[in-house]
């Protein structure tokens, strides 16, 4: 069995009918869904599709036009629960150092210097946010949000910008972080090789619903090139683009590339 | 563009050749007798002039009453300027009700005013400190209205999803993003400043530097008109290099006013 973050700090979501429109383009069309405390739940899906704005529904950026939205966790019932999203920007403040930026929001200086520390970023804390590379700005922003112990992190493709190589070094990042916390971790990405990466659980928002809803049973760390990772990988893509895909890799064993299947009736793995 | 060091030793040197000359043919010819000193004195002259009233202290009075002038005016025009833009820039109500008057009112040129400032004040101080003030109350306000305007609206809407608001959310966040361009309406401001302050002061004084330029005309002390004329140069000079220090401090973050931080 996958290693599962302890639900320290999580907390749940549960939304029925869930609608948002604007004017009369209908965006999100009475969505349910169940977050998991402490789950990692990927979202994927055709851009323009609507994940950005179930996003800020989450966030509580936007009022949603139909349906509830409740937060589910230890701490039920109060309304506070801290929520922290990544855009897919870094936002940092130029006018500010990176440690300040990480500070905003009354957070004490030595928590924003150990969120910094987190992302491995100590050396930059009296730089401004001009003198850094596109990772590094993502890193800040990453720190920013983990410096309010959220119990929900939203990322908003937050990595589409980085280059191959930064996005896998940021993928461990985000991954030892969101297991060391146990916060909830809800991220959209086109990315599908990102989303089998990260994700307890990945969902496609297909027409303002769902399309897809698979849980990604691979042990963690992940490696992109295990055939039940190229598995899940190719179902995703069949499901998005409609065509049949196939392993590139002629000679993998056909059980395994076909185990990752829901269809299949692959259930688990076990390890 | 890049130059080798013996040309760098050139580049240094080249821009001096035009002024040197002019200033040689200058005296040359104003002590040749070619140019009459009632038209153009000697540099030599005017340097001397200049000694004069500086020993004898007149300079340092005139200097005096012209920057108090400049000062109070700017920071009456200027303050104004900078409320009015912060109130129209942050309310859309207040948006609304003043800022379509304010750009009709931007349209007249101060210096049209001059008559019915005369009017209204007659001669004295408070006419010249209100020219000064109505020069600088624009620029101001232009360039605040606009920046707040343009504050970024995806740091605005992080920094509320973080919790700041209010008053912390204008100080870190409104007022910085809007501060580049508060800091080039200030510049036009200095311009209009220095500009209204001579008009005002060459029209009526008892004292600064246009009553000491109108002055010596009228016993035809060339030589003292230039030293006034110089004095408006470098006092020009010297408010436009502490706005652009104040820029090199206040937008150090900005990539552009960046030197060599280390990424
Ligand atoms: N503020 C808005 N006003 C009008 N239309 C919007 C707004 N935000 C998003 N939309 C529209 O809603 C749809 C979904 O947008 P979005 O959630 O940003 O998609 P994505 O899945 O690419 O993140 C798009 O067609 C977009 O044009
Ligand atoms: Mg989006």
């Amino acid at each position: 069995m996958a290693k599962q973050a302890p639900a320290k700090w999580g907390v749940g979501i549960t939304t029925r009918n869930l609608q948002r429109q604007f004017g009369d383009l209908k965006v999100l069309k009475g969505l349910d869904l169940d977050i998991q405390a402490g789950e990692s739940l990927v979202i994927i899906g055709r851009s323009g599709c609507g994940k950005s704005t179930l996003l800020r529904l989450l966030a509580a950026l936007d009022e949603p036009d139909g349906g509830k939205l409740d937060f589910v966790g230890e701490s039920e019932g109060s309304r506070d629960h801290s929520v922290r999203m990544m855009y897919q920007e870094p936002r940092l403040l130029p006018w500010k150092t990176v440690v300040e930026n990480v500070g905003i929001g009354s957070v004490e200086p030595v928590e924003a210097k150990f969120a910094l520390h987190e992302v491995e970023l100590d050396s930059k804390a009296q730089n401004w946010p001009a003198s850094l590379s596109g990772g590094q700005k993502q890193r800040v922003a990453l720190a920013r949000a983990l410096a309010h112990r959220p119990e929900l992190l939203l990322l908003d493709e937050p990595l589409g910008a980085l280059d191959a190589l930064t996005r896998s070094t940021m993928h461990r990042l985000i991954e030892s972080l969101w297991q060391e916390h146990g916060f909830t971790l809800v991220m959209v990405t086109h990315d599908v090789s990102e989303a089998v990466m990260l994700a307890d659980r990945v969902i496609v928002l297909d027409d303002g619903a769902i399309g897809l809803d698979i849980n990604i049973r691979l042990p963690r760390p992940r490696v992109a090139t295990d055939p039940i990772f190229v598995g899940y990988e190719a179902r995703l893509l069949e499901y998005l683009t409609g065509v049949p895909v196939e392993p590139a890799d002629k000679s993998l064993p056909r059980h395994k590339w076909e185990a990752a299947r829901p269809d299949s009736g692959y259930l688990a793995i076990s390890n | 563009m890049s130059l080798s060091i013996r040309n760098r030793a050139l580049a240094g040197f080249l821009p001096w050749i035009v002024p040197v000359a002019l200033l040689l043919t200058w005296q040359t010819g104003a002590q040749l007798g070619w140019i009459t000193a009632r038209v153009l004195p000697a540099p030599t002259d005017v340097v001397a002039a200049g000694w004069r009233l500086t020993a004898s202290g007149e300079l340092w009075f005139h200097l005096k009453s012209s920057f108090e002038r400049a000062a109070i005016g700017f920071v009456i025009g200027g303050g104004l300027g900078l409320a009015l833009g912060f109130a129209t820039g942050l309310s859309r109500w207040l948006s609304l009700l003043l800022d379509s008057t304010l750009q009709m009112v931007r349209n007249i040129p101060h210096l049209a005013l001059i008559p019915l400032v005369i009017l209204w004040f007659g001669i004295d101080e408070t006419a010249k400190i209100f020219l000064v003030a109505l020069g600088s109350v624009f620029p101001i306000y232009l360039n605040t209205y606009h920046g707040i305007r343009n504050v970024d609206t995806q740091l605005l809407e992080m920094a509320r999803s973080y919790g700041v608001r209010g008053f912390a959310l204008f100080w870190h966040v409104v007022l910085p993003g809007a501060l580049p361009s508060i800091l080039v309406g200030v510049r036009f401001a200095l311009g209009f400043m220095w500009l209204t302050l001579i008009v005002s002061e060459t029209i009526s004084a008892t004292d600064g530097i246009g009553y000491l330029a109108m002055d010596a005309r009228e016993f035809m002390q060339t030589d003292v008109v230039l030293v006034a004329i110089l004095l408006y140069a470098v006092l020009g000079k010297l408010a436009d290099i502490s706005a652009k220090g104040l820029e090199l401090w206040w937008l150090r973050w900005h990539p552009a006013y960046q030197r060599g931080q280390g990424a």
